[in-house]
């Protein structure tokens, strides 16, 4: 059974209102926006999540490493003398700050002054697209 | 990685390497094929081309209003967002009218408007198939342009969704019944069976308003 091909000419297809076409694309305009955006926002929030875990584990590397080298030891101690002598402490004060130094964890430091900067950068960085997701 | 603002692209690497009045003498398929290449403005030409057609449909599917709007700009958004996954071996015109369809149905159902004849169930099947016309009139009888677009949106908001679907795909978007068929998935025979009784229905509703 077929049906018969009808030719209408009656109806009229109705007009769309003006500008309709440029609200379209402007609208995928905004899409695109809006995925470069969240590719981005996710792009940030992982590197987030691996600069806080980089923190957590140059926290540890710096409190190894300052328990190995004696550092924790001799601050205390010296910390310990200052309380019972104070004046001793203060007329050698240039020998303990050198010894002090010599003892400092300066890699595990570095570590983790790195780690905090590049953590609150990307943390920085999330806030700043996230408002943009919420503007857009 | 391209952040915001990186895209550089003049107007001629934007319409890839053609201006716009060539691009609109391509088809459908070819468009689409310029657009994945990275001529941007294939996708403005297809968006111009269907826009009307697709709006047209959309309107008298959800009974006018300004939603009707918003659900085109929707339809084309979906369309541009899966457009690199669309099947060149496929109608174009098709696949838009699916997805215009879907979203303003969608849509209908978030607003609880979709109306549902008394005379048909969802399968196929109809209470008072004995008392249709042998003949059902064609639909240049029902479409009369004398009619005003109000009452002809009124009958069409009586009808299903389905069959107020397959009616606008054929009078108001011209499309085949083959092509019907595949934008809504249904069965060749079932889209005639529905466009049949749709435009019985329409009649019977029009002529208690003349």
């Amino acid at each position: 059974m077929t049906t018969p091909r009808i030719s209408v000419t009656n109806t009229n297809q109705l007009t769309p209102p003006a500008g309709l076409v440029q609200r379209i694309l402007q609208r995928i305009e905004i899409e695109k926006m809006r995925q470069a955006i969240r590719r981005s926002l996710m792009f940030w929030v992982s590197v987030t999540c691996l600069a806080t875990a980089g923190l957590a584990t140059a926290g540890l590397l710096f409190f190894q490493e300052a328990a190995s080298s004696g550092f924790s030891t001799y601050v205390s101690q010296v910390w310990a003398l200052a309380n019972n002598n104070p004046a001793l402490v203060f007329n050698h004060w240039q020998d303990i700050v050198t010894s002090i130094g010599e003892a400092l964890p300066v890699v595990g430091l570095v570590g983790i002054a790195v780690a905090i900067g590049f953590t609150f950068w990307s943390f920085d960085k999330v806030i700043g697209f996230s408002r943009k997701w919420r503007a857009v | 990685m391209r952040f915001l603002g990186t895209n550089k692209k003049n107007s001629l690497e934007k319409s890839g390497g053609f201006d716009e009045s060539t691009l609109a003498t391509l088809g459908d398929a070819e468009l689409v094929e310029k657009y994945r290449a990275g001529a941007e403005k294939a996708f403005t030409v297809l968006v111009q081309r269907h826009t009307g057609a697709v709006y047209s449909f959309v309107a008298r599917y959800v009974g006018g209003g300004s939603e009707a709007e918003d659900i085109v700009q929707n339809v084309f958004v979906k369309v541009w967002k899966h457009l690199g996954r669309f099947d060149i071996q496929r109608n174009f015109r098709t696949w838009i009218f699916t997805i215009a369809k879907n979203t303003a149905l969608d849509w209908l159902k978030k607003k609880k408007a979709i109306t549902f004849s008394e005379l048909h169930t969802h399968d196929d099947t109809t209470l008072f198939e004995e008392t249709l016309a042998a003949d059902e009139p064609l639909p240049s009888d029902v479409f009369d342009t004398s009619r005003s677009q109000e009452e002809l949106s009124t009958a069409l908001s009586t009808l299903s969704a389905d069959y107020r679907a397959v009616v606008l795909l054929r009078l108001d978007s011209q499309l085949t019944f083959r092509e019907i068929a595949e934008a809504l998935g249904k069965p060749l025979n079932t889209v005639k069976s529905h466009y049949r009784r749709a435009v019985g229905l329409l009649d019977q509703q029009l002529s208690r308003t003349k």
